[in-house]
């Protein structure tokens, strides 16, 4: 973990007209260290594959809770309906771009991932908003495929 | 010219300077300016110029003569500097509105663009 | 007691500069993906807009003269061109976002496509930027913006953040890997935050409302409650994303998820709420962005301009109105989501911010314009030192982020 005090950069903006030399060891340190960050980038990013999981995860969640706010009365059917078309623009073709992405695991995991991940956009295609649907089971099929890709994007 | 004599007047203070004419419309700015030698060796400013040609030439001398390539200097415009009443940020002008063809792109548009669009209040 | 009203002006150039579409996705996703972590940062970005629209309505108020005609005038038409290019491309990335916002914000009321709804808000904003007088569009978004106050509701009626949340807020808890989406965040949010655009639109509106000399002190009350307003909306959106979706791991990557934090706490008309300040506040910003590119056109080239005036009596300002709209038609064709269009958008504001603020603050020093009422020196220290952070930011998260792909 990497823990940053978000104070120590604000404090930066406090005026000081008299020492103007402060300033010019932060104009020279600013630029480097965004130099740094740039050369050093991919430490600092997460691998394609695994910033696709942990999205692909996060849409998952987000339709299990719009789904089930949708039954429990917390939206509106309509509201969800158009939630659901947005985590479907998200999440279209994550199965055929999953294995292609740099840091990708190997093959077993990726099918692992993928057997949850066609009921889960099963349920995205169509979600049960209805009351007479199986909407529970889509739910779960939801959160597992969610636990399973955010755990691989970890 | 009205300019009193205690205020100096820089070139820079009348380039890009807003155009206004007798009745408050917002003609334009001053693109360039023109002047002219005289006999007695001095130079004299004597018009405000306004239009694309110009104004390109501003960003890049090249840029005007082939502007003119283009426009045939249709929108070119020079008014006299007698014409200017007040000088100032906003050089106020001594006729209205319509008499200054410098305002003509905007009539074009009124008349040829906006009037097909309905509530334009042509 | 009419001049005092004017005080809308800066509530809604707060809602619509401060808060839209840009400031809606990226304090979700602070909030979600680092809890209170990047609050310091909105903090940050609305100092920075108050002491600019402060600046900016005590220039137009004193010299009389619009903002965008003061660099021309002052800074020659070459250079004029820089910071006008530079809005242009921002702008235009910016209004498709908030039509898109719009968009959605009515999609999730009639349950349609956004990409269907998307001309229908072209209409709209066309509808109140053609017609509408000034008062309206001034006034319309101030009185549903005060929705905004939901949120704050919501935060109290979900009894606060948890101990461990209330300490991301000056200890970030930032995953390995997840560095570079921070920057990100931190540059989209003081670029949605210390829009140009809002500087030529608050400008006008002075001219607009005809403030004088005098205005000033109404001139600072409103920098500070307007911008207060729009921070107040932001931090809460940033806390309530907090407490609701980062416990699910949701990382609010579309703008209906955002809107699950208010369903949380009022039920369906808490996602009612979300629409309708999703729709007005994107209202308000795609009406200022088209607003104050028109104005800037007009201002600069010296031609007539106005929301009070009939569109023939100034042609050009509303003939470029009505191309901007269509640019954003356009640009809405590439169909990229806009939430990601406005964090981007927003990124490449930040990174613009230097060519646009630095000859505003050239201006805010000449006493021919200004008399004694020029910038105070500490102001421009202050003022140059968030403009520098905002470049370093934004140049360090942009190459980043396209480098991955992500976005």
């Amino acid at each position: 973990m990497i823990q940053i005090t978000g104070l120590s950069v604000v404090q930066t903006t406090t005026p000081q007209h008299h020492k103007p030399s402060r300033y010019t060891h932060l104009v020279v340190l600013l630029p480097l260290c965004a130099l740094l960050l740039i050369t050093t980038g991919c430490q600092f990013k997460q691998s394609a594959f695994a910033l696709m999981a942990g999205n692909t995860g996060s849409s998952f969640a987000a339709a299990a809770m719009t789904l089930d706010y949708a039954h429990k009365g917390s939206v509106t059917a309509t509201y969800a309906r158009s939630a659901f078309q947005s985590y479907q623009s998200q999440l279209q073709n994550v199965d055929q771009q999953l294995s292609a992405r740099a840091g990708a695991p190997d093959n077993r995991t990726i099918q692992e991932l993928l057997k949850l991940y066609q009921p889960a956009m099963q349920a995205i295609n169509h979600p049960c908003l209805e009351a007479a649907c199986h909407w529970q089971a889509q739910i779960t099929a939801l959160n597992q495929a969610s636990q399973a890709f955010l755990k691989a994007g970890e | 010219m009205n300019a009193n004599n205690d205020d100096i007047f820089s070139i820079a203070d009348i380039i890009d300077s807003q155009l206004e004419s007798s009745d408050r419309q917002n003609v334009g700015r001053v693109a360039d300016i023109e002047a002219e030698w005289r006999e007695d060796g001095t130079l004299v400013l004597c018009h405000l110029v306004t239009g694309p040609q110009a104004l390109s030439g501003r960003i890049a001398r090249p840029l005007r003569s082939l502007a003119q390539r283009l426009l045939h200097d249709r929108f070119e415009y020079s008014i006299p500097l007698s014409d200017v009443e007040k000088f100032g940020p906003t050089l106020r002008l001594r006729r209205k509105a319509r008499d200054y063809p410098v305002g003509r792109s905007e009539r074009w548009i009124a008349e040829h663009i906006l009037r097909w669009i309905p509530g334009s209040g042509y | 007691m009419k001049k005092w009203l004017s005080i809308t002006l800066g509530i809604v150039t707060a809602i619509g500069g401060f808060l839209d579409a840009g400031t809606i996705a990226t304090s979700g996703e602070a909030g979600a993906k680092f809890g209170l972590g990047l609050i310091w940062a909105i903090l940050l970005a609305t100092v920075m807009a108050i002491l600019l629209v402060e600046m900016v309505g005590r220039f137009t108020a004193v010299s009389q003269k619009p903002y965008a005609a003061a660099i021309r005038e002052e800074l020659g038409f070459r250079f004029y061109l820089f910071p006008l290019i530079s809005e242009i491309i921002a702008e235009g990335l910016l209004l498709t976002a908030e039509l898109g916002g719009m968009a959605i914000a009515l999609s999730l009321v009639t349950g349609l496509s956004w990409h269907i709804l998307f001309p229908v808000a072209v209409v709209i904003v066309f509808l109140m930027a053609w017609r509408a007088p000034f008062d309206w569009i001034e006034n319309g978004p101030a009185i549903f913006g005060m929705l905004m106050l939901a949120f704050l509701v919501g935060v109290f009626v979900m009894g606060g953040p948890s101990q461990e949340t209330v300490q991301t807020l000056w200890k970030p808890v930032i995953k390995p890997g997840e560095l570079a989406d921070y920057f990100y965040l931190v540059a989209a949010i003081l670029g949605a935050t210390i829009s140009p655009y809002l500087l030529y639109f608050y400008s006008s509106g002075t001219r607009e409302e005809g403030w004088s000399g005098k205005s000033l002190l109404l001139n600072r009350i409103t920098a500070f409650a307007g911008m207060g307003f729009g921070s107040l909306g932001s931090i809460t959106i940033v806390i309530m994303s907090a407490i609701v979706l980062q416990p699910q791991n949701i990382q609010a990557s579309t703008l209906g998820e955002i809107g699950l934090t208010l369903a949380t706490p009022f039920g369906k008309i808490g996602s009612l709420i979300f629409a309708c300040i999703l729709f007005v506040t994107c209202l308000g910003a795609a009406l200022e962005c088209v607003l104050a590119l028109s104005y800037n056109v007009a201002q600069g080239f010296g031609w007539p301009w106005g929301e009070n005036k009939k569109p023939v009596e100034a042609a050009h300002f509303n003939l470029i109105l009505v191309l901007f709209l269509v640019i954003a038609l356009l640009i809405n064709l590439i169909g990229i989501e806009p939430l990601q269009l406005a964090l981007f958008a927003s990124t490449i504001i930040a990174l613009f911010l230097p060519l646009s603020l630095l000859p505003f603050l050239i201006i805010m020093n000449n006493r021919q314009y200004l008399g004694d009422k020029i910038n105070k020196p500490w102001l421009n220290i202050l003022v140059l030192l968030i403009l520098l952070i905002a470049f370093v930011v934004s140049i360090t998260a942009i190459p980043l982020e396209l480098l991955s792909g992500g976005g």
